[in-house]
């Protein structure tokens, strides 16, 4: 796994979405979005930071290939990465599927709070500017994928 | 930087300088914590203050709720060295604002609510 620890010896790196969502929710419900989001940036920030990828690339095929590897399956499991492509604009849409946050959930409103927060932190950090995120398609409203526009601000 | 956040900076800048007596620093903020704009003291942590700021007002909403005490309007914090105002701008926008100790607390609010009509004609 991309993340080992030897912070626990018997139970490991990992522990369940159960746990995850009473966290992400309770946080959410008592202080709103903004700081789940903003755990995700620095998630996704710290994790560029770790990977010497800071102001590394602006190619979303690189991207997606070092995000799938640090997230997915061989990663850290938050969610596995089908593409990040860069728009004429300046700005990326990343597609994603089994997102650590839409697990198990039906939502009214798109609900990646945390994930997309990753990428935000992420591709902020790969490109070097600063960028705002909204959440397109959100498997917890039975979309097939989760869909996030990521633009400079 | 885009038209708009060149806008906002402007408007923010303006403000400050507008009301130098009272105000020393002032940030716009999406109510996700992304900082769209801001002109804050050099020893602040611009993307920290824009998180920490819109939690401020994402509790301020979750209070003024479950009180049932209204539409929130503002969040003070007063400090032995100054005062944190948050103010929404739109449903998705807040503005931060950091005022002197010794400010005018009257004059300073209506002069922000005056800076939220410009911030929020800009979008």
């Amino acid at each position: 796994m991309a993340t080992k620890t030897t912070a626990r010896p018997t139970l490991g790196d990992y522990m369940s979405l159960i746990c995850f969502h009473y966290l992400r929710q309770g946080t959410e419900d008592i202080a709103g979005r903004a700081a789940i989001v903003a755990a995700g940036r620095n998630r996704g920030s710290d994790l560029c930071e770790s990977l010497g990828l800071n102001g590394a690339t602006s190619d979303g095929a690189v991207m997606t290939e070092k995000l799938y590897d640090a997230l997915g399956e061989a990663g850290t499991r938050l969610c596995l990465v089908d593409s990040v492509t860069q728009q004429p604009d300046g700005s990326y849409e990343v597609h994603i599927h089994e997102g650590a946050c839409t697990a198990g959930v039906q939502s009214a409103v798109p609900y990646c709070a945390f994930t997309m927060g990753v990428f935000v932190g992420a591709i902020s950090a790969m490109t070097n500017t600063r960028m705002l995120g909204r959440e397109q398609t959100c498997e917890a409203m039975n979309g097939k994928e989760c869909v996030y526009l990521i633009e400079p601000v | 930087m885009s038209a708009r956040s060149d806008l906002i900076d402007t408007t923010i800048k303006r403000f400050i300088s507008d009301n130098a007596n009272d105000v020393t620093g002032a940030a716009v903020i999406s109510i996700d914590g992304t900082l769209l704009g801001s002109s804050m003291a050099p020893d602040v942590n611009p993307e920290r203050v824009g998180a920490i700021a819109a939690t401020m007002m994402g509790v301020t909403f979750r209070v003024v709720n479950d009180l049932k005490i209204g539409k929130a309007e503002e969040a003070i914090i007063r400090a032995d060295n100054g005062y944190l105002l948050v103010v929404p701008i739109s449903p998705q926008i807040i503005l931060s604002i950091t005022l002197r100790l010794n400010a005018n607390l009257g004059l300073a609010r209506m002069e922000a609510r005056d800076v939220v009509k410009a911030l929020a004609s800009i979008g």
